[in-house]
């Protein structure tokens, strides 16, 4: 048994002279366990509305040939993966600390152009496709409901089309557009290294710089592009179909608009309203949808509001039989709104709500890779980077009366509808 | 209704205070069949009872978060609580898997829902694990989407006293000592090439196709009993399989995904109960490539048997068998699910630092041995799951 751990350190911000963005978030915990991840600005809403998933296969073809990283990274019992979001590339490492520089010279080697070949894109181009069979095709209501909900949502193209991948357009991208498209996006001054974990903040920033020194010196970082304003729906406006079997699972979502984490107790408690509807243990919504099969409420495409910009979708999705109607849902959830917002629920529920997303907001913390991907997420995004904990303090302080107001802002907005059948 | 019979054994492991507050304990049920369909019905049960229970309850702690997950042979309930209010947790714990097991929550009624809910979401990837368990007969008496899930009163006997065991209690609240396992991370043997290479001949099984999900994609199951956990050649079996196909740069990945760009993430994993262990392969193919893609798999399986690991790959596979552990185990709740599931292997505390000794000392002549005798391709089982129009795989040699 050893002493009790320090506590996670408050993040540390710097630029490298390269012009990436670095931010440390360590402690001696004694774990030897460290986090690594590099964010990237550009995400599916960044690609040229004609290349539909193109950041994704980028994403994939820049993860090749990482050969003495990976077995490194394995060696430590560590593993790599990345993502692609609305609006950022992030490719994040799991390991143990001795792996940090091999891990660090995997990044700096992001920046460098993808060397391929028709043959190489082929053979990518056919992993990304068997990626989005596993997570889509073949699977009972398998991407219910954010490989769709962009589309149902949105109106300006670069917000509604899919991003995940399509491959009819990635049929279109050769080895010089791709180059052409990283060459545009893959800057250190578009970028942010994160480090997590059990590590020496002094000695994360010389390992860093001595990693990334070679890179040229774009100077200071640019701001992440700002995603065109989405218009408020003007009215409430339904896609997709229910027409399958009759068996057959269905899947109804409904959008509204979420405020950002930059606007702090507006946002708690929109969160806060979400898990009062619907959550592991029940919810206002819940007992109003009785033969629903799976009842969910929450913020952003993922289920997570820390990983997008504006504009973040507020989402209730049930999955259901065939005897219920997207209508009837609709009415549901619009009731459930209405409950809360003229104060005829359980108003205790807002206390227990608020410490059971804070539990989990710690948890989250606790996890290098959970707190990696969170805080890199806050701070590339919004700049409030190693703000979780602040999450999960002022969270407990969400009242009832927020919550109240928040359901009366949603309640007066216009929403899409989107159904799936399974 | 037959009576409650509840295995009750509690063990209370307190570790040290870890960084952030919040209290973590794991709870395990046993079921007595690993199969699919019937550990998802069952967790739907007992996630609704302790729904129902927590939803009512005037008492919980503040923050109290519940978690219920099934995998194969067991359900995990693991309740989270902020630092400061944890003092009743036990008593909390107990009172919602008393609920679970013997409230009146689980009726027929409820049992039919969460079964038909189960077997509405059985997917490709579902079906095959589900008919490679069968054939493996591993299985208990519930087994298969047509055993458990189409009896009415299954669902309802697993949760009532029959099977339902709630085998271990771990709490706890932060970081176990990682020096034990770091200690045996850095002192590993220099491996070579074996040269005894044979050329590696089998004939492919028949194996069942299932008719579920889309015709272009399939997914492919195969497996191999194993010996159980207490065996002494079961460290050797777990290295082959982990050597095959437990990490990125395993046989399966390098030749299924690197190679030949036809799956996504195929992986070969073990599952154990504290009586019975077997190997789980599966990996979702292009249609057109079924057939392909099985002799790939039995092929790296034969070699493996009949060559044994190339020089590192032992090393390899070990290094992040090890390593993975020590990464799961470094957040208290990842920590808190490790130790609780040695506990329910009857393992003890210092279960992980035993594993870690143990999988250090194989060697690749242990490797081989184990895979020469447990996955030797006519010993397989296996399914492939695709849509109607989907091929058979016909036997072959």
């Amino acid at each position: 048994m050893r002493s009790r751990p320090q506590p996670p350190g408050q993040a540390l911000k710097h630029v490298l002279p390269c012009g990436l963005r670095l931010m440390t978030d360590v402690s001696s915990s004694g774990t030897g366990t460290l986090g690594v991840a590099l964010f990237v600005g550009v995400g599916s809403r960044n690609e040229p509305l004609a290349d539909s998933g193109l950041a994704h296969l980028l994403e994939h073809l820049t993860c090749r040939n990482d050969g003495v990283a990976d077995a490194s990274l394995l060696a430590a019992g560590g593993f790599h993966n990345a993502v692609t979001q609305p609006d950022y590339t992030a490719y994040y490492s799991l390991c143990g600390s001795e792996a940090l520089p091999d891990v660090l010279a995997r990044e700096r080697r992001r920046f460098d152009p993808p060397q391929m070949g028709e043959d190489e894109l082929a053979r990518e181009r056919a992993i990304v496709s068997g990626e989005i069979g596993d997570a889509v095709h073949g699977q009972v209501l398998g991407g219910f409901p954010w490989f769709w909900l962009a589309e149902a949502a949105f109106q300006v193209p670069e917000h509604a089309h899919n991003g995940y991948g399509d491959l009819t357009s990635l049929a279109r991208v050769t080895p010089s557009s791709a180059v052409a498209f990283h060459r545009e996006h893959y800057r250190p001054d578009n970028s942010l290294l994160v480090v997590c974990g059990d590590a020496d903040a002094v000695a994360v920033e010389r390992a860093a710089a001595r990693a990334f020194d070679d890179l040229a010196r774009f100077g200071s970082p640019t701001l992440l592009r700002t995603p065109r304003e989405e218009p408020d729906l003007v009215e409430d406006r339904t896609s997709g179909t229910h027409d399958g079997a009759a068996e057959a699972l269905r899947g109804t979502a409904v959008a509204w608009r979420a405020p950002l984490p930059t606007e702090g107790a507006v946002f708690l408690a929109h969160v806060v309203l979400a898990d009062i509807l619907a959550s592991d243990t029940g919810g206002v919504l819940e007992e109003l949808l009785p033969n629903a099969l799976d009842v969910g409420a929450y913020l952003g495409l993922f289920g997570n509001p820390l990983e997008m910009s504006a504009p973040v979708p507020w989402i209730v999705d049930v999955v259901h039989r065939a005897d219920l109607t997207h209508r009837q849902i609709l009415a549901a959830a619009r009731a459930a709104l209405d409950l809360v917002a003229t104060g005829r629920y359980d108003r205790n529920v807002v206390r227990q709500v608020a410490g059971r997303l804070s539990t989990q907001l710690w948890r989250t913390q606790d996890d290098v890779l959970g707190g990696l991907l969170a805080n890199g997420a806050l701070e590339f995004l919004h700049g409030l980077g190693g703000g979780l904990p602040s999450i999960a303090q002022d969270i407990v302080a969400v009242t009832p009366a927020d919550c109240e107001q928040a359901a009366r802002v949603l309640s007066q907005q216009h929403v899409a509808v989107l159904r799936r059948c399974g | 209704m037959m009576p409650p019979s509840v295995a009750y054994n509690e063990t209370l492991a307190v570790l040290q205070a870890g960084s952030v507050p919040v209290v973590e304990t794991s709870v395990k049920l046993r079921l007595p069949s690993p199969t699919v369909v019937p550990a998802a019905v069952f967790s739907a049960l007992v996630r609704g009872a302790a729904r129902e229970f927590f939803g009512r309850s005037d008492r919980l702690p503040t923050g109290a978060l519940l978690g219920v997950f099934d995998d194969y042979g067991d359900v995990r309930v693991a309740v989270t609580v902020l630092e400061g209010d944890a003092g009743g947790l036990p008593d909390l714990l107990r009172s919602v898997l008393l609920q679970s097991v013997t409230g009146t929550w689980v009726d027929e009624a409820r049992a039919e829902a969460a079964r038909a809910e189960a077997l509405a979401r059985v997917d490709q990837d579902w079906a095959v694990e589900e008919a490679v368990l069968e054939r493996l007969a591993v299985a208990g008496p519930w087994s298969g989407a047509s055993g458990a899930a189409t009896r009415p009163d299954g669902p309802v006997r697993l949760c009532h006293g029959v099977v339902a065991h709630i085998a271990v209690v771990t709490r706890d609240i932060g970081l176990v000592p990682v020096d034990d396992l770091h200690s045996v991370l850095g002192n590993m043997p220099d491996r070579a090439e074996a040269q005894n290479k044979r050329d590696a001949r089998f004939a492919r099984p028949g194996l069942d196709r299932l008719d579920v999900g889309e015709p272009t994609w399939a997914s492919v199951g195969l497996g191999w009993r194993l010996p159980p956990r207490g065996d002494a050649s079961y460290p050797a079996a777990h290295a082959a399989v982990h050597v095959l196909g437990g990490h990125v740069k395993s046989r399966l990945m390098r030749r299924l995904r690197d190679d030949l760009g036809w799956s996504y993430s195929p992986w070969a994993a073990v599952r154990s109960t504290p009586a019975s262990a077997w190997c789980q392969v599966l990996a979702r193919v292009p249609s057109r490539h079924v057939d392909e893609a099985v002799d790939v798999i039995l092929r790296e399986v034969l070699d493996l048997g009949h060559v044994g690991p190339r020089a590192g790959e032992l090393e390899q596979a070990l290094r992040h068998c090890l390593g993975a552990q020590r990464l799961a185990m470094a957040s208290q709740a990842g920590l808190c699910a490790i130790v609780n599931h040695y506990q329910y292997l009857g393992q003890g505390t210092d279960g992980p630092a035993r594993w870690a000794r143990s999988l250090t000392a194989v060697t690749d002549a242990e490797v081989q041995a184990a895979a020469q005798t447990f996955l030797r391709p006519e010993l397989v089982a296996g399914a492939i799951a695709s849509g109607e129009a989907g091929p058979p795989v016909a036997p072959s040699g």
